[in-house]
């Protein structure tokens, strides 16, 4: 890993709590916020090292969407305020970016390639955040009607 | 109402008669007195569900905290439906009563403490409901929370245009300049706010200033990647949660709501995508 990536690591870190902070978000949940979009961006080039950049997208998802669901239920939160600054290193802003460079260079039809890419990435995203979300439920269900049997 | 009852003098009739009159209105009055006050709870109620939709939470979450609270205090029966753009809730009173309000929801804005806050709110309410004073005055507590201070809000802005332009590959010169358009953008949007009725085209004519901007200075003032100052704005404006929060709203169920969001959030992303791209194409120097 170089320099470069540590930085972008960093960075993604300082974004994280940069959006919670614009969100309005105060205290202890900001050092949280920001060690998970760290984590989450650290994955994800890990995955992008291996050749695998949709992979470690999604594991990355997973992973910031895991400690989302983890700490919403340790602070006695809605999930929807630890997820949503934990995600925003994960936004494809810069492929957007790219994409719409490269419309406006060399047209629609010559971008395909591009915008195919940015609308995987956008799905890969939410999937991961749905996958999470499910089996958390599912987890939290199962395990509740479980105590509940036990009681009976 | 009135009884009939015979050998007794007509005096005393009417005398009765006033009585069970009055009786009557007492009934009537304690009716709509228990009325005025359900719908001052279901009012309430309404706003909860207001706050939590405008400041950026899931439909789902909306709906449940509102039927919820409902039943805490002792509606027999709650039908909640939202749309991104309307609140209706109808509830069954313990009285036999039916009660329906709707609400007309305008203008978003993500505020991640006001749903943390209201969450905590209806926890509460739901373990032990409180007096209605008590809650009106909670609830409109949380809607008049103090919001970050203009220039509170363009130095945060500033600062994650320059992290997310070093995130993007930029140096010194990139973070200082993309920091420079975040807080002149932050600045813009507020005073834009008001003039333009239109969101969409709000947010087109402001990156379009941000994209003048860094052109001009990319191509007068010196030389540096614009590519990384872009993109770190861009990130600022582009409606990224909203758009993955829509998918989700889609997939557990409220397809309507998820459609409605996504195509505001994909108007926007591609506003603010043609206004920073257009202007720097015209000017020549995206993409170098």
């Amino acid at each position: 890993m170089e320099t470069r990536e540590i930085l972008q690591i960093i960075m993604a870190g300082l974004g994280s709590i940069g959006f919670a902070l614009i969100f309005q978000l105060r205290g202890t949940k900001l050092i949280t916020i920001g060690i998970g979009g760290a984590l989450s961006w650290f994955i994800f080039l890990v995955g992008q090292m291996r050749g695998n950049a949709l992979i470690g997208l999604f594991l990355a998802v997973t992973v910031a969407a895991l400690t989302a669901e983890l700490q919403a239920r340790i602070r006695r939160t809605p999930v929807l305020v630890m997820e949503v600054p934990l995600l925003v290193p994960l936004i494809p802003g810069g492929d957007l970016y790219r994409m719409t460079v490269s419309i406006m260079k060399n047209g629609i039809e010559a971008s395909l390639g591009a915008f195919v890419w940015l609308v995987q990435e956008v799905f890969i995203i939410a999937a991961g955040v749905i996958c999470v979300q499910t089996a958390v439920t599912a987890v939290v269900k199962v395990s509740r009607s479980r105590r509940h049997t036990e009681h009976i | 109402m009135t009884r009939r009852v015979k050998n007794v003098p007509t005096s005393t009739r009417k005398v009765e008669e006033a009585c069970s009159i009055r009786q009557t209105e007492r009934v009537e009055n304690q009716t709509n007195q228990q009325n005025k006050i359900e719908n001052r709870l279901i009012r309430c109620i309404l706003d909860a569900g207001e706050v939590i939709l405008k400041s950026g939470g899931e439909i789902n979450r909306v709906e449940d905290t509102m039927a919820r609270m409902c039943r805490a205090y002792g509606f027999v029966r709650t039908d909640v439906f939202t749309i991104t753009s309307s609140i209706v809730i109808t509830v069954y009173t313990a009285g036999g009563e039916i009660l329906t309000q709707t609400r007309r929801i305008r203008g978003y804005d993500m505020n991640l403490d006001r749903i943390h806050r209201m969450n905590q709110l209806a926890r509460e309410v739901c373990e032990a409901p409180i007096e209605i004073g008590e809650l009106e005055r909670r609830i409109h507590e949380i809607q008049n929370t103090k919001e970050l201070a203009l220039w509170k809000m363009m130095l945060l802005y500033g600062a994650n245009a320059a992290v997310f332009s070093v995130f993007f590959g930029g140096g010194f010169a990139e973070a200082l300049f993309g920091a420079l358009t975040g807080m002149g953008l932050c600045l813009l949007l507020h005073a834009t706010e008001h003039i333009f009725t239109n969101e969409i085209v709000c947010y087109a004519c402001c990156s379009a200033i941000g994209g003048l901007f860094l052109g001009l200075i990319r191509k007068y003032v010196m030389a540096y990647e614009v590519d990384p100052a872009l993109m770190g704005n861009i990130m600022l404006l582009i409606p990224g949660i909203p758009f993955t929060n829509s998918i989700r709203d889609m997939l557990s169920g409220d397809t309507m709501s998820g459609l409605l969001r996504m195509c505001e959030c994909l108007l926007r992303t591609v506003a603010v995508a043609a206004g920073f791209v257009g202007v720097m194409t015209l000017l020549g120097v995206a993409g170098m």
